[in-house]
């Protein structure tokens, strides 16, 4: 596998990266500094940093209302990220957006979306674009297992595979719509099993081993820049808190939460790097200093940074 | 009388691993799975099975296969049994596992069925499924139907017919040659017990288990075989096609890989035939070891990396004839219609009375002409 040892160390810093952030997030939503809505990806880092791992600057991403994690594995800037989350000017939608809503499309980041499933048809678009341009990006739309069972999904794999886009539907399959268990509104819980009906590979990874998902996702993102067209990945995780942040989860059985903290991720990852000899304590510990640093100043800059002004109520107003 | 006792496990997870984008494998699907488990029940049911345990598992395939009989049969208080039918029918239960949707559930639950004495296990998966299924139970015959993708051990063939296979070898009425005990590789991590594989035991420079499957034969640098036939897929194809080795032959074979040269065309994955370096290839016999390592190396185990072996860790692997007891489907049939098996008019109060003519039934069940007359 071509993988070195800078990038793994990278993708563990992403990892890092997004659940410090999160937990900024938490706290700071808890502390009244954030408004309007907050959910938080804490436990699935794997997925998108194994991901975004295998995408240049160049290539797109879709998102979704957890959307922290795929933000930052993609370059999101952390001072406009959190300037947004605070709602001031500073942030990637000058405070009018919000957590849900956050585009850099410098960066290939064509949006978190509030509602389910909307990134699906949007990154169809964005592949059909790069095939009809002739370059050779390639789009990654990551979703939930509730946005499978929405039409924008099936419209937009049924597309994408007659058109043989080239795009990678990245499924992170937590199990629960909000409240609902898979079971109880599924009869399919291998999300990758839909694959099928549309002609396309699909394959099921543990979406907690950024290895395992990395490894996957180099082969659906070359798979796609080939022209080989698209690929449906799902990769099985599970949130660590609520959908949003004041859901108490009272509807997973705390042994299921207990079994899935004991395969978090990013102690997993650690421990492996540093079996590897890539990493030791004291790099670990630096790697989180810096990521600290960071945090600090995003929350600094998010402060120090002004609301909107009355005048810009109607700016960037389109509808 | 002898309640007859069929041990059932369908793994959800099988058939969908990276395979399906490095190579040209299809997903197979938890529908088709259903589909089989049902058809696999049927025959069972006919075959005068009296018991099924199942697995549980996080697809609920059993619960889902029952569920979509239809109005031909009837699924009453743990009953099957065919409509308007008043027999014993096929009681099926589950077994008390807990699911944690991890390959561990299947060999937990061949012990738990190995345990409950059951005559016969039938598993529905590839050769990662019938590995822990040995691992469970190493003393009760496996029938494995294959769902994976570079299925050795599994064998590929109708589910109806596997059902009906299993259900005479469960009754013991399936000859004496259909069963016999498999090889198997047994790996061992710094002279401690690690793992077990059924057909091949490969060393990666992969330093990670990562998604599992192997599919460059340059990352690997030696395998261990317990057999390997010309008509293999996967890495077992490799020794298969340079100096087969049979299932029930009295040793296994190793390979050494050439990081250079290329002198063997092998299909190691659906639709990938690759070329492959063979260096060095001899015969094992039961006890001989290979030593391999340090590392950082994994060991894949029936094609799937499992064994993360470290940098001061070394491993070894020995073939052993120790393995399972294994179904020979065809065998376990062949053996059966020579024991009249499938001519029982026992049986005849299982069939479906919808779908055979009351004529039919009479003549089967009433008149004493049922199957052949040995005159």
């Amino acid at each position: 596998m071509d993988i070195g040892k800078e990038q793994l160390i990278g993708i563990f810093d992403k990892m890092l990266r997004i659940r410090a952030f999160e937990q900024k997030a938490k706290e700071l939503f808890a502390g009244q500094k954030i408004p309007g809505f907050v959910h938080l990806y804490a436990g699935e880092e794997a997925v998108a940093a194994g991901v975004c791992a295998n995408l240049t600057v160049k290539d797109y991403i879709t998102s979704t209302h957890r959307g922290h994690g795929h933000l930052i594995a993609k370059g999101g800037r952390l001072n406009e990220m959190m300037a947004e989350l605070f709602g001031k000017s500073g942030g990637y939608c000058k405070g009018k957006g919000g957590s849900m809503h956050i585009a850099d499309v410098e960066l290939g980041i064509l949006g978190a979306n509030g509602i389910v499933g909307a990134g699906q048809p949007i990154a169809a678009g964005a592949a059909f674009a790069s095939k009809y341009l002739k370059t050779d990006a390639v789009t990654v739309c990551f979703f939930g297992d509730g946005a499978s069972n929405r039409g924008t999904f099936h419209e937009s794999l049924n597309l994408a595979s007659a058109f043989k886009l080239p795009v990678i539907f990245v499924c992170e399959n937590n199990q629960y719509g909000i409240s609902n268990h898979q079971s109880t509104a599924m009869n399919i819980l291998d999300i990758s099993d839909r694959a099928k009906s549309y002609g396309i590979p699909g394959l099921t990874v543990d979406g907690n081993d950024p290895l395992a998902v990395f490894e996957a996702a180099k082969e659906a993102v070359d798979r796609a820049r080939k022209g080989d067209g698209p690929s449906l990945l799902e990769c099985k995780t599970w949130r660590h808190h609520g959908h949003f942040e004041g859901d108490s989860s009272f509807y997973k059985k705390p042994e299921d939460q207990t079994a899935w903290l004991s395969k978090d991720p990013i102690p997993r990852f650690e421990k492996k790097l540093i079996e590897l000899g890539i990493l030791d304590g004291p790099k670990v510990a630096a790697l989180h200093a810096e990521v600290d640093k960071e945090l600090a100043e995003a929350i600094d800059f998010a402060e120090r940074s002004p609301y909107p002004a009355v005048s810009e109520l109607l700016t960037d107003v389109l509808a | 009388m002898k309640t007859v006792t069929v041990g059932l496990i369908a793994n959800p997870a099988s058939g969908k691993d990276i395979r399906r984008l490095v190579a040209y494998g299809t997903v197979f699907d938890n529908q088709e799975k259903i589909s089989m488990v049902r058809r696999m029940l049927l025959g069972l049911l006919v075959g005068g099975t009296d018991r099924v345990l199942y697995m549980p598992d996080y697809n609920g395939l059993v619960v889902r296969a029952l569920d979509g009989l239809g109005s031909k049969y009837s699924y009453v208080d743990g009953i099957l049994r065919a409509k308007d039918q008043d027999g014993p029918g096929l009681r099926v239960e589950m077994i008390p596992l807990e699911v944690t949707a991890t390959q561990d559930d299947s060999r937990r639950a061949a012990a738990l069925m190995a345990q409950a004495k059951v005559d016969c296990l039938l598993v529905l998966g590839g050769d990662g499924t019938s590995r822990q299924v040995a691992k469970g139970a190493s003393n009760t015959p496996i029938l494995a139907i294959s769902t994976g993708t570079n299925n050795v051990f599994p064998w590929l063939m109708e589910a109806t017919t596997a059902g009906l296979a299993a259900a005479a070898v469960a009754a013991g009425r399936a000859g004496p040659i259909a069963v016999y005990r498999a090889k198997r590789l047994v790996i061992r991590v710094n002279g401690e017990y690690a793992d077990q594989a059924l057909v091949d035991a490969a060393v990666s420079r992969k330093a990670w288990v990562g998604s599992r499957a192997v599919w460059e034969p340059c990352d690997l640098t030696e395998a261990v075989f317990t057999r390997g036939e010309p008509w293999n897929l996967g890495l077992a194809s490799i020794i298969g096609l340079w100096d087969p080795v049979g299932p029930t032959d009295p040793y296994g074979a190793y390979v050494l890989f050439s990081p250079v040269k290329a002198n063997l065309m092998a299909p190691i994955a659906p639709g990938l035939i690759r070329p492959v370096g063979v260096e060095l290839a001899g015969r094992l016999l039961a006890g001989q070891t290979r030593v391999v390592g340090p590392g950082p190396l994994t060991v894949a185990l029936d094609g799937e990396r499992e064994l993360e072996v470290g940098a001061s860790d070394q491993a070894t692997i020995e073939v052993d004839l120790q393995g399972p007891l294994v179904v020979d489907p065809h065998l376990a049939l062949a053996g059966a219609t020579a024991d009249r098996f499938f001519g029982q008019p026992a049986l005849v109060g299982r069939l479906d009375r919808a779908l055979t003519t009351e004529n039919s039934l009479n003549n089967l069940g009433g008149q004493g002409n049922f199957g052949r007359e040995d005159s």
